[in-house]
Parts: structure tokens; C-alpha cells; sequence
């Protein structure tokens, strides 16, 4: 009786780390990319991702999980918030105002991904944090508004006031 | 505002540019090493009934026992 209850155990653990296994290898590359649009830092974003799986791990949640990737953006999303407010207080980041754009345009590179980039990084984080989480493989805007916790309706009016905003400097640039 | 259209499209190729970032090849790896690894910090009783069955030891290279374990 003794044995058939730890045979239970062995194969309950043994199902569950395949579970966790399967999960990792399907979703890393999501998660990698909402802490990566967030910290703009690989070694950072990498944190994150593992972070955030080990809370799912040690919490047992890979189990109980409905939407897993709003459960895992989420997550991941917290984690790096948090880690960006830590880093700001060293390193200040240059709000839009402080673009004037003759400085964008002695900065102005060949590259326009790499301008639209730097206007991005600039853009206020309110603005930002929807616009590169939309950008992200398939996010939709409920399910951005699920991972910041506002509504489907501030989601769409802050992507549109950020692309307004950057169609503008680049129109001036 | 001059051509909107194209404003449109160079925005959305730059988005897609900004948040399409590989990671490193280890990085599925090393979070199932990690979460594998035992969770460093508390002792479980186990660990610390086991330790306490340990006789001291001295420690000099002798290694001679120093004292029988406590009790």
C-alpha cells in the first residue's frame, strides 16, 4: 500500500515536471519578449523569464492555469515593471520633451528602425508599455489590458495617442 | 503631416523590428536547471536531524572525533 502510494507520488512529480517542461519550451520565447520589450536588456529580460517560470513552479500554478499567456505576460510584465523602477532610480530616461528634433536629426543614423527605436524608448512609459506589448506576436488589446490591469479602452486610446505621437516626430525628423 | 500611408507602414515595420529580440540559446536550459535545483535557504528537518547525527569532528587535519554528538 506504502509502495503504491509512493509510486503515485513519483509519477504525480515525474507529470508535473513534464508539464512544466512542455510549458517552458512552449511559451520562454513569449515571455523572453514582453520582459525584453519592457527592460530593453537581454541579460535582464533573461531574469525575467526565469523568474518568472520558478514562481510558477514553486507555486504549483502550471497546473491551474486557464490562459497561460496572459498568466505568464502578466507575470512577466510585474517582474519587469518592478525591475525597471529599481533601474530608473540609477538611470534616468530622456522623456519625449527633452527630444527637440534638430538633436534627433544630427542623431539620425541611416537606420529608421533604429530612429523609431530611440523615439519609442523616449515615448512616456504609459505610452510605450501598450504600444511594444501590441507590438509583441499576436497581443491583443484585451489581453494587454488583462497584463497591465486597465481597461480594453485606455489600451486602444494610449497605442493610438503613442503612434500619433511618433508619427509626428517622424514627420518633423 | 506628409504621407500618412507610408508613416503607417514604417511604424509598424520599426515596432515589429523594436520587440523581435532572440535570447540566448540556453536560456530553456538554464530555467529548468534552475527550477530543478533545490530551493536554497531553510533547512528541512531532515537535513538538520541528519546534521545533528554527525559527530563533531576536530579541526585539525587529524580529523579525530572531538566530542560524541549531542543528545
Amino acid at each position: 500500500m506504502r509502495e503504491l502510494a509512493q509510486q503515485m507520488a513519483f509519477s504525480r512529480a515525474a507529470d508535473t515536471d513534464a508539464l512544466f517542461t512542455a510549458l517552458v519550451h512552449r511559451q520562454s520565447r513569449f515571455v523572453f519578449r514582453v520582459a525584453w520589450a519592457m527592460l530593453r536588456n537581454v541579460q535582464d529580460a533573461e531574469d525575467v523569464v526565469q523568474e518568472t517560470f520558478l514562481r510558477i513552479h514553486r507555486s504549483g500554478s502550471e497546473l491551474r492555469m486557464d490562459d497561460e499567456r496572459a498568466f505568464l505576460a502578466t507575470t512577466a510584465w510585474r517582474l519587469s515593471a518592478d525591475r525597471r523602477r529599481r533601474q530608473k532610480k540609477d538611470v534616468e530616461v530622456p522623456e519625449l520633451t527633452d527630444y527637440a528634433p534638430d538633436r534627433e536629426r544630427a542623431a539620425v543614423s541611416a537606420d529608421l528602425n533604429a530612429r523609431v527605436g530611440r523615439l519609442v524608448d523616449a515615448l512616456p512609459e504609459e505610452l510605450r508599455q501598450p504600444l511594444v506589448l501590441s507590438g509583441i506576436e499576436e497581443m491583443t488589446s484585451p489581453e494587454i489590458a488583462r497584463v497591465m490591469g486597465i481597461p480594453e479602452g485606455t489600451v486602444r486610446t494610449r497605442i493610438m495617442r503613442a503612434r500619433q505621437l511618433l508619427k509626428e516626430r517622424l514627420a518633423h525628423a | 503631416m506628409r504621407n500618412e500611408p507610408d508613416l503607417d507602414q514604417i511604424l509598424d515595420s520599426a515596432l515589429a523590428a523594436y520587440t523581435n529580440q532572440e535570447p540566448h540559446v540556453g536560456m530553456e536550459a538554464r530555467v529548468l536547471r534552475a527550477a530543478r535545483a533545490p530551493k536554497a535557504g531553510r533547512w528541512r528537518g531532515w537535513q538538520f536531524r541528519r546534521w545533528r547525527q554527525q559527530p563533531s569532528r576536530c579541526f585539525l587535519p587529524c580529523s579525530r572525533l572531538r566530542s560524541p554528538a549531542p543528545r
